[in-house]
């Protein structure tokens, strides 16, 4: 028999409890690690060559003397490839959505969802593959050089629709089944219903879609690298090409030294920067956010 | 103290000694009171039955004695409350042997999702008794105790979900009293069950007088009057549950003294 | 007549989301199959890639993740644990811990491989290595598993507990004959899907595991994800692109068992919370 009357609680249970304890911790260290050690490494780039001159100098040159570091090219292809993306997979994807909650025949309706979860799970490089060897060569028919801020979009708006179509999807689904009864018992259309109840609704599961998708276009790297053409100058145009800050640090953090890789640390704690602003205005709009 | 010497030094003594005494206990959640000041004293080897219209914190004051209180995010319970003399709210108590001396069956049925057999191991196992002949024969004694054994004496591998709602609310108990405790609580344990697995619940609360002390919710008054010896009438007053009256049950319900339960054992209100 | 524009907008949608996708399929079907073969399985690359197959490659790719799961699931699986059941009276901690969970789940992954090359690679010493991209990996992987993980513990009926509770028995107990069994199918649907996505990683792994195609000796050697091997197929090396589109068959392919696998997981546990 145990003894009664003991106040602590078992040997088993405070190990437990402390074992557990120790690795939440740890778990919740990691993202404070990972951003303090990519501030200390960008730190002699931001002390020696200041914050401004990297939106400020004549170019992108981190080789040349003296070397220049003006990520402003970079940032502007980012973000240009990402609102490009955003704007054809938003609508896109939205109503692939209602498509799928309430237009498709439950069998297509499944078999869509099917394909879409397959495609949500496909590597980028994979997605970079087929815009490099099929959809570049056919811009470039088009516009040479083929590889440049469109094929950048085209390729991100196609990665980031599945995320799109199925955080929408579990928006609009989440909604649909409280107010449906309601809206039929109302008499209201189709459309009606969906425009007038249902989107209203589920706007905040839809807000967090928006933004959920922004940050995996803005961060992804190797469909970028694949496909921009990768020249550090500022775009001039939709067919010109042009080079993510993703892309940017992918391409040189294998040869840089010094101050050169500080600065592309510099382009790496400007784009967690911009994510965690997302996310951030994802909470100040009330979006339910959910990385699924 | 140990928990194997208690009853039979008590068996002895002419006055039933008082198992449980509440005094001025109040459960807040989240700052809300939802039972309020109750003053109770509950002797050893008692049934008394927990009555009055639902949300008056009749479970709240059940989930007190076996600290399950704990469990409940926000929850805060005051005041004092002893078992067998023993303060049960000090935080330095041992909740564990706390729960093994006090019992409990719950309004659902919720055996572990293992085996028939492995449902009462578990416990003993954990209860420290290390020998498995002492523990099968604790087992074939709770359940003979709850008239189990010979319909499950068979298959005692076999899914306990695989049993009917009777056979899990009496494989629930059965698993309670194999720990061998001092007090059962039962929260509305028949309120699932069709009458005849009814029947064979209060049969068993019958054979336990003086035997274990039992509190039991109802809201069967019919039930309440077979089965207990005392009565304790909850009531919703000021917005939060209290205890309204309390007293041997064939006087409660022949001359209620308060007049809430005066309507409410007449059916006029409740 | 709004009710026939959204009906045109929504099938329209539909029909270009499946058109492109069956387009970006068919092309890696239509491109991958002809490089296929046993053979390109069981040998290793030669020629740059261009030629053999990738054997080592496959290799390498387990051994990274074996090494992110591994350090991954553990860590993962108590903090899930911590945050279920003791969590709660650590209020504060809790909303830090969720919190940093979250904003790691959004770090882009390039970050992710600046981290894991600054410190892994370079601090520590483990220079390109399969451990250095095993755990940058498991960084990488660790939100999904403590998520996933979290929710088949939260979806364990409370009756369960307070049962549990009410006999006396330790957390530990609970924890282990109890809790753990009812949510493995949410765990190992984590865990496959912390592996789904450890196995599509690329950006990650070119600056912590690098590039090295020979079969690798030790976790100390620089190896070759499938992923990466892609990349260097389609960008580094010309004539690459019949085996790189191969590679990148068998990648779908594994990803497509993956998710399989986890739907069937998914659809057991729903039923048997049933």
């Amino acid at each position: 028999m145990s003894t009664p009357g003991r106040s602590s609680p078992p040997d088993g249970d405070a190990a437990l409890r402390a074992v557990t304890g120790l690795a939440a911790r740890l778990s919740g260290t990691v993202v404070v690690g990972i951003a303090l050690f990519v501030l200390w490494q960008a730190w002699p780039a931001l002390q020696a060559v200041g914050p401004l001159r990297f939106v400020t100098d004549a170019g992108w040159h981190p080789l040349a003397q003296p070397a220049q570091f003006n990520l402003l090219p970079m940032l502007v292809a980012s973000v240009a490839v990402t609102l490009g993306a955003m704007l054809l997979a938003g609508p896109l994807g939205l109503f692939t959505a209602i498509f799928m909650t309430d237009y498709a025949p439950p069998a297509l309706a499944r078999l869509l969802r099917g394909v879409v979860e397959l495609l949500a799970g496909v590597p980028s490089v994979v997605y970079g593959l087929w815009g490099l060897v099929t959809l570049v060569p056919l811009l470039a028919a088009w516009q040479p050089p083929g590889a440049s801020l469109l094929a950048g979009i085209l390729v991100l708006a196609l990665m980031i629709l599945p995320t799109m179509v199925l955080a929408s999807h579990a928006a609009i689904a989440g909604v649909a089944a409280e107010h449906r009864l309601t809206v039929a018992a109302l008499g209201f259309s189709c459309a009606g219903s969906l425009w007038g109840v249902l989107l209203p609704a589920a706007r905040a599961g839809l807000c967090g879609a928006l933004l959920l998708s922004t940050t995996r276009a803005l961060g992804e790297t190797m469909a970028m690298l694949m496909v921009t053409g990768n020249v550090a100058r500022m775009p001039d145009s939709l067919f010109a090409p042009a080079r993510t800050l993703t892309a940017n640090i992918a391409l040189e953090l294998a040869y840089a030294m010094d101050r050169h890789r500080a600065a592309l640390f510099v382009g790496g704690l400007l784009l967690t920067a911009l994510v965690l602003a997302l996310v951030r205005l994802a909470r100040g709009l009330g979006c339910a956010w959910r990385h699924a | 103290m140990s928990i194997h010497s208690l009853p039979t030094t008590t068996c002895a003594e002419p006055v039933p000694q008082t198992a449980l005494q509440a005094l001025d206990l109040t459960v807040r959640y989240r700052g809300r009171a939802a039972l309020r000041g109750v003053n109770l004293t509950v002797a050893d080897g008692s049934v008394t039955a927990l009555i009055g219209p639902s949300g008056c914190g009749k479970t709240s004051f059940l989930n007190c004695i076996n600290r399950m209180t704990d469990l409940i995010a926000g929850c805060e319970v005051s005041g004092t409350l002893s078992l067998f003399g023993e303060d049960v709210l000090t935080d330095g108590s041992n909740l564990l042997a706390l729960r093994r001396r006090v019992g409990m069956i719950f309004q659902r049925a919720n055996p572990f999702p293992l085996s028939i057999r492995r449902n009462l191991d578990l416990p003993l196992r954990e209860y420290g008794i290390r020998s498995a002949s002492e523990r099968a024969g604790r087992l074939e004694q709770a359940l003979r105790d709850v008239g189990l054994w010979r319909e499950v004496i068979d298959r005692l591998d076999d899914p306990a979900l695989a049993l009917s709602g009777g056979q899990r609310q009496r494989l629930c108990i059965a698993r309670a009293i194999a720990l061998e405790p001092q007090v059962l609580l039962m929260d509305e344990p028949c309120s699932g069950l069709d009458p005849h697995a009814t029947a064979a619940i209060e049969d068993l609360i019958h054979g336990w007088h003086g035997r274990y002390t039992v509190l039991i919710v109802t809201h069967n008054l019919a039930q309440a009057r077979r089965v207990s010896d005392h009565t304790a009438v909850f009531w919703l007053q000021d917005g939060a549950g209290t205890l309204v009256e309390h007293g041997p049950t064939g006087a409660l319900f022949a001359a209620p003294r308060h007049p809430v339960t005066a309507d409410y054992v007449a059916g006029r209100a409740g | 007549m709004r009710d026939r524009l959204s009906a045109v907008a929504a099938w329209g949608a539909a029909g270009m989301v499946l058109a492109a996708f069956a387009w970006l399929i068919g092309d890696v079907l239509w491109r991958g199959l002809p490089g296929l073969s046993w053979q390109f399985l069981v040998s290793a690359p030669a020629d740059a890639g261009r030629a053999g197959g990738i054997a080592s490659i496959l290799l390498a790719t387990v051994w990274i993740l074996a090494i992110a799961i591994g350090t991954a699931l553990p860590l993962g699986l108590a903090t899930a644990v911590w945050l279920a059941e003791f969590g709660h009276r650590q209020p504060r901690l809790q909303g830090h811990v969720n919190h940093a969970l979250d904003v790691l789940a959004g770090v882009p992954s390039i970050v992710f491989g600046l981290f894991g090359n600054a410190f892994f690679a370079v601090t520590l010493g483990l220079g390109f290595s399969i451990l250095s991209g095993g755990l940058t990996l498991a960084c990488m992987a660790l939100p999904i598993l403590v998520r996933v993980t979290g929710a088949g513990l939260q979806a364990v009926p409370a009756e369960l507990r307070q049962g549990a509770a009410a006999c006396g028995l330790t957390q530990w107990t609970t924890l282990s004959r109890l809790l753990l069994p009812a949510a493995l199918p949410a765990l190992l649907a984590g865990t496959l899907l912390g592996i789904g996505r450890a196995l599509a990683e690329t950006a990650a792994l070119i600056f912590t595991s690098g590039y090295v195609d020979r079969y690798p000796g030790s976790v100390f050697d620089s190896a070759r994800a499938l992923s990466v091997h892609i990349y260097d197929l389609a960008m580094n090396v010309p004539g690459g692109e019949r085996n790189g589109y191969a590679s990148a068959l068998v990648l779908v392919a594994l990803i497509l068992c993956i998710n399989l696998a986890t739907h069937a997981l998914a659809r057991g546990w729903q039923r048997s919370m049933s």
